[in-house]
């Protein structure tokens, strides 16, 4: 918040009408006196009222004024309080600070109350400082709750990711640390191809599984497909997901001599394209 | 130079004041009585006996009080202007204390606020003008500032949404606001 958006907030309309509430009307006295940018505006609302009740002016009855001036007669007048301590001024009988308040009375007579004023002017001071600051902080708290949600979401898909990758290592720490499990690299099947792959084969559960990491990334028509060889006869066992997938569980594989990667258009083959034979491995 | 002539001359007229003397309170009667009693009638739904006690307190008040008033918190017409409508505020609330509040909104609309206006050749243009201002937006001034009704209450009362209330206090005083500036 800065003063001019505290200005145009409409409080200051508020206090002048009357409407506001006894927090806002404490709060409206306790900035105007720090802040002489709203006192400012305050006075021209102020003389707006003024102008306003002056719509309603009626002419008093005749000797009403000299009643008025007839009862201030005897009236003294009260001295402000922030003058109360100084003792000159001894125009203040104790029949008018009886009829005052006791309050007045006690602070009038008792000196030592001035470290109490000068305590309480800065309890004043700090406590209108702290007003804005809350204030100010209501404020940016909707920008910074913004900036903040958003942290969150994107430290929580951080978050997410990770978590799944946890899960996906765990997994295949699990496989790899089985005492069945075979591992059979796969290596490049001629010259001309590149890249490698790793199948890992569970003899006791025929659980298949194939880190395809070191494959070179295919066309978008295209698609490994991972193939068990027993005498010479491909066995299918799925294609290979396509993109980042790490570790990925094939079909399953009851017999198998050797494990071949064949590059098939997408959604794989029923026989292997063996011209495209990219990588075996025997075991 | 008008501005300036009054603003010194009410600078003195709070010296007088706050030095015990008198004749600024009579002075005061004379400049704002008008205005001041009309403010207390307007509370006090035209009852002339209370409108006069509620006006005669409040002048005691700021005889008694003048030391408390402050000249950098605003002009001495708006301080004792405020003395005197929460005086007679209070002497309404203290006679209605036992009947419902609710008697509030058609009294206050029943007496024209314009019903007894002074000729005030200053305010003849201005008369024209707050035809600008609505009768919405008048009713819940009035509440607010004759009344002494919170937004809440208002609200309450005239059984309108809280944002309709403030919205029309406050777009019914900015109206104002450039009334009497342009005067």
């Amino acid at each position: 918040m800065n003063i001019k958006e505290y200005i145009a907030s409409g409080i200051l309309e508020a206090y002048v009408s009357g409407a506001a509430s006894d927090q806002e009307r404490r709060e409206v006295e306790c900035l105007s006196s720090v802040y002489p940018e709203i006192q400012a505006e305050l006075n021209l609302l102020e003389d707006t009222m003024i102008g306003f009740a002056n719509e309603y002016q009626a002419p008093p009855p005749p000797g009403l004024k000299d009643k008025i001036m007839a009862s201030i007669g005897d009236e003294a007048q009260v001295p402000a309080l922030k003058t109360v301590t100084d003792h000159s001024d001894e125009e203040v009988t104790d029949e008018d600070l009886n009829m005052d308040s006791s309050a007045v009375k006690r602070t009038n007579r008792d000196p030592s109350n001035f470290p109490w004023r000068i305590a309480a002017s800065i309890l004043l001071i700090v406590s209108c400082g702290l007003l804005y600051f809350l204030i100010t902080l209501e404020d940016d708290y909707e920008s910074e709750i913004e900036s903040q949600r958003t942290n969150i979401t994107t430290l929580q898909d951080k978050l997410d990711n990770l978590s799944h990758e946890l899960a996906n290592q765990q997994d295949q720490l699990a496989i790899l640390s089985s005492p069945s499990i075979l591992k059979i690299p796969l290596a490049a099947a001629n010259e001309e191809e590149q890249g490698n792959a790793l199948v890992f084969w569970d003899a006791s559960d025929q659980n298949v599984y194939l880190d395809p990491s070191q494959l070179p990334s295919v066309d978008d028509d295209q698609q490994y497909q991972l193939w068990a060889l027993k005498d010479n006869q491909p066995i299918d066992l799925g294609t290979v997901l396509k993109g980042d997938i790490g570790f990925q569980q094939m079909k399953k594989a009851t017999e198998a001599d050797a494990f071949a990667i064949t590059l098939e258009p997408l959604g794989g083959s029923e026989q292997p394209t063996l011209e495209q034979l990219k990588v075996i491995g025997k075991i | 130079m008008k501005q300036t002539f009054e603003q010194s001359e009410e600078k003195m007229l709070v010296t007088r004041l706050q030095k015990g003397d008198q004749t600024a309170i009579s002075d005061i009667y004379d400049r704002y009585a008008e205005a001041l009693y009309g403010v207390c009638l307007k509370i006090l739904r035209n009852n002339t006996g209370m409108a006069e006690d509620a006006f005669q307190e409040a002048m005691v008040k700021i005889w008694k009080y003048a030391a408390s008033y402050n000249p950098e918190k605003g002009r001495l017409f708006t301080w004792i202007l405020n003395i005197t409508r929460n005086t007679a505020i209070d002497y309404w609330r203290k006679m209605n204390k036992r009947s419902e509040i609710q008697n509030d909104i058609s009294d206050v609309h029943v007496s024209n606020p314009r019903m007894i206006r002074n000729p005030n050749t200053d305010t003849m243009d201005v008369e024209d003008q707050l035809e600008n201002l609505s009768s919405e937006e008048r009713d819940v001034i009035e509440l607010a500032y004759f009344s002494g009704l919170t937004h809440q209450q208002i609200s309450g009362q005239l059984e309108l949404p809280l944002g309709t209330v403030k919205t029309r206090i406050r777009r019914g005083i900015t109206k104002l606001r450039k009334i009497y500036r342009a005067n």
